[in-house]
């Protein structure tokens, strides 16, 4: 269980890690400073468990993957209706799961700081403060792989390259 | 029923269902990017670096202007040493030099640490932004995953009249879809009036799909076989007329918010930047010379010009282009490079600064102070802006 943080369309890397701290790669330093323009109070009050909800785009802009690792640092989910694509293969390939609503869902029903739970039976976010469920996509297997690997250096450590898709 | 992106990964690579590993042929990076991936590489337990394929470039701050910028790149510098890989310093934006050089080609498979990768389209290669993960995976494996994504058609088809240049053929697609248009989607062009340009003339289209939230993009290709099935399907089609363009440009903070240059005509600039990977090439400097000819810029504007490469450079030199700059009163920087588009070096935006440029984004901040205001247009209405000191449509000087 945790507390929803919402965001609206076309966050982009810069907006949930400013450019400006993209001279560290250490995570602890840069979770203090994951969205520090767009929501100050993000990084002081984050809690393992929660979950960032985000429209349209999330993570669009630069490659960098400062982004993630900051993300990945603060323990969070991430669920977006879609992501930018450099930013989707980012999160998968450091082992953060880039989750998505169904295309149609309508995630306005969900507000800043309501109680949410990721269920991962019945594939859906639920919003205990609203009593409401949103359903999410399913994971491709292919995804997952890297995912459970924990990144995508570890995954081809193990397999000695890319397995074979079946 | 395959669209050229389906055929080509299913050419090359190996396709199961939504995904597929392809091989990479040429995998580049530069200075921003480069030492992440240096990072990342050493996680691999039994190393086996594809040394030729790679094509690491200094570009965007060459040569530095800081010590972290000098220590970034003295890290790069000694892994290129020890490994025998190709570095390029200074002599040109990556995605220039990568076609001018030949290092890229038609039915290739190309990955790049930069968001506009995917320009290297223009001459039908598949060519993809990543992070800097995926560029060292790519350097271990010599392969990469990805989805297979659907498609956008543009055809852009007419005679385009007097002032209408590809970077507004550009601008009004990017208009046309906004930011997030081409999500999760390829862009792929055709049309006659496409076909006549030549891959440095297509650079601005090409690159613009990135501001369109595109996976890639790339021009159909006959000659190589790139062009879909007659059944194929595209999730979108958009025809751009364009005899019926007119001069374009995208006003802060973003760069769909497209107007005609003559709906901003009259707001004054303190800055004019006439380069960059999307309008620094031979032919974009002809356009700005041939305006900027026997007249003077705005004593008060700093006007910019730098090539994209060292040979853009040389050959705007025997074409007396580079005299008609300097006597037209504009700085005319070397080394060749990104240049202010980053907002890091030569002609970083101060607060309240207004600078029209011929990059690709506008985004607060991008070039300097969030407090300065960033108008993307062609070099054409740059050189006109630059002579009037403020936003004019080009045609009055054509």
């Amino acid at each position: 269980m945790g507390r929803a943080w919402v965001f609206g369309d076309n966050v982009s890397t810069d907006h949930i890690i400013p450019g400006r701290y993209n001279i560290t790669t250490d995570p602890k330093e840069l979770a203090k400073h994951v969205f520090e323009y767009t929501r100050p109070e993000f990084a002081k009050k984050v809690a393992a468990g929660d979950v960032v909800v985000a429209g349209g785009n999330f993570g669009c802009g630069s490659s960098r993957e400062h982004a993630v690792i900051a993300l990945k640092e603060c323990d969070v989910y991430v669920i977006a209706k879609t992501y930018g694509w450099i930013f989707k293969r980012n999160c998968v390939n450091n082992g953060l799961l880039p989750r998505q609503f169904e295309g149609s869902t309508d995630i306005t029903g969900i507000r800043d700081q309501d109680e949410v739970v990721l269920n991962q039976v019945t594939n859906t976010l639920d919003d205990l403060t609203r009593n409401m469920s949103l359903s999410l996509r399913p994971i491709p297997r292919f995804l997952l792989e890297i995912q459970r690997a924990g990144s995508l250096m570890a995954y081809i450590n193990t397999n000695k390259g890319y397995r074979k898709l079946r | 029923m395959s669209t050229v992106i389906e055929k080509l990964i299913e050419r090359r690579g190996a396709r199961q269902g939504d995904f597929a590993i392809v091989p990479v042929d040429k995998i580049m990076s530069h200075d921003q990017t480069t030492p992440l991936a240096v990072e990342a590489f050493e996680k691999f337990e039994a190393k086996s670096l594809k040394r030729d394929r790679l094509v690491i470039v200094f570009d965007h701050i060459v040569p530095p202007s800081s010590i972290e910028a000098a220590d970034n790149q003295r890290l790069v510098r000694d892994f290129c040493r020890k490994h025998g890989i190709t570095l390029f310093q200074g002599e040109g934006i990556c995605h220039t030099l990568m076609i001018e050089k030949g290092l890229v080609k038609a039915g290739d498979i190309v990955v790049g640490g930069d968001s506009h990768t995917p320009v290297y389209g223009v001459v039908g290669a598949l060519a993809l932004g990543m992070g800097s993960t995926d560029i060292a995976a790519c350097w271990q494996t010599g392969e990469t995953w990805l989805e297979v994504p659907e498609s956008i058609l543009i055809r852009v088809v007419g005679e385009p009249p007097t002032g209408v240049f590809p970077k507004d053929i550009a601008l009004a697609y990017v208009h046309k879809l906004g930011i997030s248009g081409s999500q999760d989607a390829v862009i792929e062009f055709t049309g006659e009036t496409l076909e006549r340009l030549d891959p440095y003339e297509r650079m601005p289209v090409g690159i613009m799909a990135t501001e369109c939230g595109a996976v890639t993009e790339i021009f159909w290709n006959k000659e190589r076989n790139l062009i879909p099935d007659r059944d194929a399907e595209y999730c979108d089609t958009l025809e751009i007329d364009s005899s019926r363009l007119e001069p374009l440009i995208a006003c802060p903070h973003k760069p769909d918010n497209v107007k005609t240059v003559r709906e901003v005509e009259g707001r004054d600039v303190d800055q004019v930047f006439i380069g960059s990977c999307t309008n620094g090439t031979i032919h974009d400097l002809r356009v700005a010379a041939s305006i900027l000819n026997g007249r003077r810029v705005d004593r008060y504007v700093r006007t910019i010009i730098i090539p994209a490469t060292a040979s853009v450079y040389r050959q705007a030199l025997q074409e007396g282009l580079v005299e008609t700059f300097l006597r037209s009163g504009a700085i005319f920087c070397l080394p060749a490079g990104c240049g202010p588009c980053i907002g890091r070096h030569m002609g970083v935006l101060g607060s309240g600064d207004v600078c029209l440029s011929t990059t690709n984004r506008n985004y607060q901040g991008r070039m300097g102070s969030p407090k300065a205001e960033v108008y993307l247009a062609s070099p054409a209405t740059a050189a006109a802006t630059a002579i009037d000191g403020k936003i004019v449509d080009p045609r009055r000087y054509l």
